[in-house]
């Protein structure tokens, strides 16, 4: 099997298991709404009644952004509270910003690792492999859910693992290439950037194979699963990068679409229709990433087999 | 002993080599203009560089016409390289041994030092240094009476810094400003004349310049004026001789790597002296320079010298750059708002063209209306930056002429109103040294130009360039102060504006005007900001209140903004939709347009349409951070 085979086998994979998709996205939905409830009631009580905010909703001028920005500073001038309500007001903002910005991955992170295993699963036993032929199966809530379970404690130790030594490894080298670049002079960047960009892609790629082959190869012990996915990545480069080539021009297409023919389009205070859109657009890409999962699990079940006899 | 006083005399020097060139230029064409004013403190000064001791050795004559009523005892010199000699001078003091962001090099500082001075007829003088040594006085024997000349020669050495605030040198690149003795302005019986402060400009009486400059064959060289004769003296050097009138300063730039680009407008020609590195801004600085020569020349009067000069300056030289002189000033092509070399070749950041505009609108509010820079910086700054306002808008659009990279996008006013909104109750009159460096920055060009705008918008352009124009020819080669400026704007406007003078100039008035209620049949406008500390009025500028009803008919109402708070009564209309004070926007002041308008029912179309947007951005971070 090719890149270009597994990516077609992921595009159908994704579409027959269109509740996959609609999981993730409601999940997503879910997750972004409470986030979204204190911005938008403290929107509506100061700027709810304010003719103001249609121009805020037409886009975003510049005096809007400064007027915000300088809001303490000229309530100082006015006599609003000075200082103390100065900093009274900065501190409610920073403990604001500190929660949604300790929430924000946490709401991301979570159920993404819980769902992780119930959706690799459902791509992974796509197919009842026979001598004859290669029946499709139906989407399973129960086994959905079993997968999400099974492998949910060893997606968070992998998630742990992948954090603690991006702050280990990888923070310290790309401080590192910054600092030589800036010592050596613009000509190191040309040479630096590059590498850093393949490690850092590399770094990604490794781990998010790693949680592919841990369900693909029905095992929770996350350091075999990671062994097993650097063996793959490096006998089978071209395969791999053809795969998440193919699925990052999916994606950009996708984002131009939407960037370029669909929102110039798009009043912006229609918000119905751009809600809609926009949705619209979530759903586009998590089916883009889907496309690419499906497309590994669909690569590893084809060429892992052969990679793994060749090396016993 | 005795000295010479002397009246419109005609200076022969006792250099052969200028001797010459005096010659010559009577052979050339003449100057593009006549004498326009009475020259008060002219100078010809002879100068030889050595371009690798980065030194200046020269003579220098001044002639001093009192056009006072006072009999002038003394000379006082300004000393401004002394400025840089080392830590103790006024100027390192006070701001840290940098000013904005070029950095004063101790290891290659700046000095001038007076090895002789004399009278015309040989009669010496004792110049004595003053505070820091950047003002020297020399007492005359017998006073210059009113309406008398007196002729002064002095021999001095140089060094030039590496390039800070606005002079030195960089590898071979020179500019050369604030370098030679120059002379204070006698008034109000005294010499207006301040030691060399971080944040003073400059003031100098109107006069003539010949100045002939010697250095090596291969350089380049731009200067205030017009060249008259280059000499090739033979041993690799040559003597380049400029000719000014009626300005008040001179100086001058060389490199061997300049090049130069040219544009005739009205008339007068743009020199572009540019570094190679820098071949793309060529086309841009030129329409840059083009555009605001002539829409200055069109507003205010016009240019009435032959050549404008612009000077690019090499990277890392920024010290060098963003500076205005008589005929002559230095841009750079460093992006201001800190987005790097990319933005601004790409032109998405219009720093280069922004900074042409500005120093070319000096030609108008500091070279031909003198200014004290010192005493009342805002009006020098703020005229001229509210000029480069108007023509950036102009040409390159309200919302863009700062930065257009598609969806971001900021206007030049934009700007300004966000750093007047950071301190809007410094007032911006006030002497330079008054102020630390981001006041000054407020106080002199950001207030002036959201000021000046809120007059032009409450006054009509119409009115504000005829009060502008005014002002320029009746003080074009004077030196006026922002009372001028008041009688000026009130006698042509017709109109008391104390709310600009008082409030905004003097006063430390703040504004906020805004709609506190909507009634189904009355509106509650309301003007915040209390009394200025000085004088105890509130800043208040009369306005409008624009009222829709639920017909949508609407009613304009105007509001004089006296009382703190104003209630509007519609028995006899239809039920109100909304109000808004001030609805086109014309008092940049206001610290708040956001409160500006109230309506009676929420908004809640906009209101959703930006909790989708809201929405959306998250849903979006959600999916980036997830990894999934």
């Amino acid at each position: 099997m090719n890149s270009w085979d597994a990516f077609r086998t992921g595009l159908s994979r994704t579409l027959r298991y269109r509740w996959v998709l609609l999981i993730l996205f409601a999940v997503n939905l879910l997750s972004a709404l409470p986030l979204a409830v204190l911005p938008a009631l403290g929107l509506a009580s100061e700027l709810g009644h304010r003719p103001a905010i249609r121009q805020a909703a037409d886009g975003v001028d510049a005096w809007l952004v400064t007027e915000t920005l300088t809001a303490p500073l000229s309530g100082t001038a006015l006599g609003e509270g000075g200082w103390p309500e100065l900093t009274r007001r900065l501190r409610q903002a920073t403990l604001l910003g500190l929660l949604t910005a300790a929430a924000l991955p946490l709401l991301a992170w979570l159920p993404a690792t819980f769902l992780s295993g119930g959706v690799l699963l459902t791509y992974a036993e796509a197919v009842r492999l026979s001598a004859h032929d290669e029946a499709p199966q139906p989407f399973r809530w129960r086994r959905f859910l079993w997968g999400c379970y099974h492998w949910f404690g060893a997606f968070l130790l992998l998630g742990v693992v992948q954090g603690v030594a991006s702050v280990v490894v990888l923070i310290p080298a790309t401080g590192a290439a910054v600092a030589a670049v800036a010592a050596a002079g613009g000509w190191l960047a040309w040479v630096v950037t590059p590498l850093l960009a393949l490690v850092v892609v590399l770094w990604l790629v490794l781990f998010e194979c790693a949680r592919v082959i841990a369900v693909v190869g029905e095992t929770r012990n996350v350091a075999r699963a990671f062994a097993e996915t650097v063996r793959f990545v490096f006998r089978r480069p071209l395969a791999v990068a053809g795969l998440y080539g193919l699925a990052l021009l999916l994606l950009g297409l996708l984002h131009a679409l939407y960037r370029w023919v669909l929102m110039p389009l798009l009043p912006l205070d229609w918000w119905p229709l751009v809600l809609l859109v926009q949705q619209v657009f979530i759903l586009a890409r998590l089916w883009a990433r889907l496309v690419r999962l499906a497309g590994e699990v669909a690569l590893y079940q084809k060429m892992g087999d052969n990679c793994s006899a060749s090396h016993k | 002993m005795s000295w010479s006083k002397r009246t419109h005399t005609t200076h022969i020097s006792r250099s052969l080599t200028l001797s010459l060139l005096l010659l010559a230029s009577y052979l050339l064409p003449p100057p593009a203009h006549a004498a326009l004013t009475t020259p008060i403190a002219s100078y010809t000064i002879e100068v030889t560089l050595n371009a690798e001791a980065k030194t200046l050795t020269a003579h220098e004559v001044v002639t001093y016409l009192n056009t006072t009523a006072d009999p002038i005892p003394d000379l006082v010199f300004h000393l401004y390289l002394n400025g840089f000699r080392d830590r103790n001078s006024i100027f390192l003091q006070e701001e840290g041994a940098q000013l904005w962001g070029s950095e004063w090099d101790p290891e290659h500082p700046g000095w001038i030092q007076v090895t002789g001075i004399h009278l015309a007829d040989g009669t010496p003088l004792t110049l004595e240094e003053i505070e820091d040594g950047t003002l020297a006085r020399a007492d005359l024997p017998a006073p210059i009476a009113p309406g008398e000349t007196v002729e002064v020669e002095l021999d001095f050495r140089a060094q030039l810094p590496r390039v800070f605030a606005r002079t030195g040198y960089a590898d071979d690149f020179f500019m050369v400003g604030q370098w030679f003795p120059k002379l204070g302005v006698w008034q109000d019986g005294g010499w207006n004349a301040y030691p060399f402060h971080a944040h003073t400009e400059f003031y100098a009486d109107f006069g003539t310049y010949d100045v002939t400059i010697t250095l090596p064959a291969v350089y380049v060289t731009g200067g205030t004026g017009l060249p008259v004769s280059t000499v090739d003296n033979g041993n690799s050097t040559q003597t380049v001789y400029y000719h000014a009138e009626d300005v008040i300063d001179f100086v001058w730039t060389a490199s061997p790597r300049f090049r130069e680009a040219t544009r005739q407008v009205n008339g007068v020609e743009i020199l572009y002296l540019y570094l190679p590195e820098h071949e793309w801004s060529v086309e841009r600085a030129l329409d840059a320079a083009e555009a605001a020569m002539r829409h200055y020349s069109r507003w205010y009067g016009p240019y009435p010298y032959g050549r404008v000069t612009v000077v690019d300056v090499p990277d890392g030289a920024r010290g060098a750059g963003g500076m205005e002189y008589p005929t002559l000033v230095t841009a750079g092509t460093e992006s201001m708002l800190g987005l790097g070399p990319g933005a601004a070749r790409s032109g998405i950041d219009r720093s280069l063209e922004l900074l042409i505009a500005h120093e070319l609108g000096h030609q108008w509010w500091q070279s031909m209306v003198g200014f004290n820079e010192a005493e009342e910086p805002w009006l020098d700054e703020g005229f001229t930056d509210y000029s480069a306002l108007r023509v950036m808008e102009t040409i390159y659009g309200t919302d863009t002429c700062l930065l257009d990279a598609g969806s971001l996008r900021m206007g030049y006013l934009d700007g300004r109103r966000m750093e007047y909104l950071f301190n809007p109750r410094l007032p911006m009159y006030g002497r330079a040294w008054d102020f630390g460096m981001v006041e000054y920055g407020i106080a002199a060009y950001s207030k002036p130009v959201v000021s000046l705008r809120t007059l032009e918008r409450v006054l009509g352009e119409e009115m504000m360039l005829d009060i502008m124009g005014t002002f320029f020819h009746r003080y074009q080669f004077a030196h006026p102060t922002s009372e001028d400026f008041r009688a000026t704007a009130e006698e042509v406007s017709d109109q008391d504006l104390s709310w600009f003078f008082d409030g905004l100039v003097y006063g430390d008035g703040a504004l906020n005007y805004t709609v506190t209620d909507v009634d189904e049949h009355s509106v509650t406008v309301a003007r915040q900001g209390g009394p200025s500390t000085g004088s105890g009025h509130s800043l208040v500028i009369p306005t409008e209140v624009l009222v829709t009803f639920a017909d949508g008919s609407t009613m304009l109402e105007p509001w004089d903004g006296e009382e703190a708070e104003v209630i509007f009564i519609y028995d006899a209309r239809p039920p109100v939709q909304s109000a808004e004070v001030d609805p086109e926007r014309k008092l940049v002041v206001d610290l708040r347009w956001v409160d500006n308008g109230l309506s009676r029912r929420p908004e809640v179309s906009p209101w959703l349409a930006l909790v989708t947007r809201l929405l959306y951005n998250l849903q979006n971070a959600l999916l980036a951070l997830g990894g999934l």
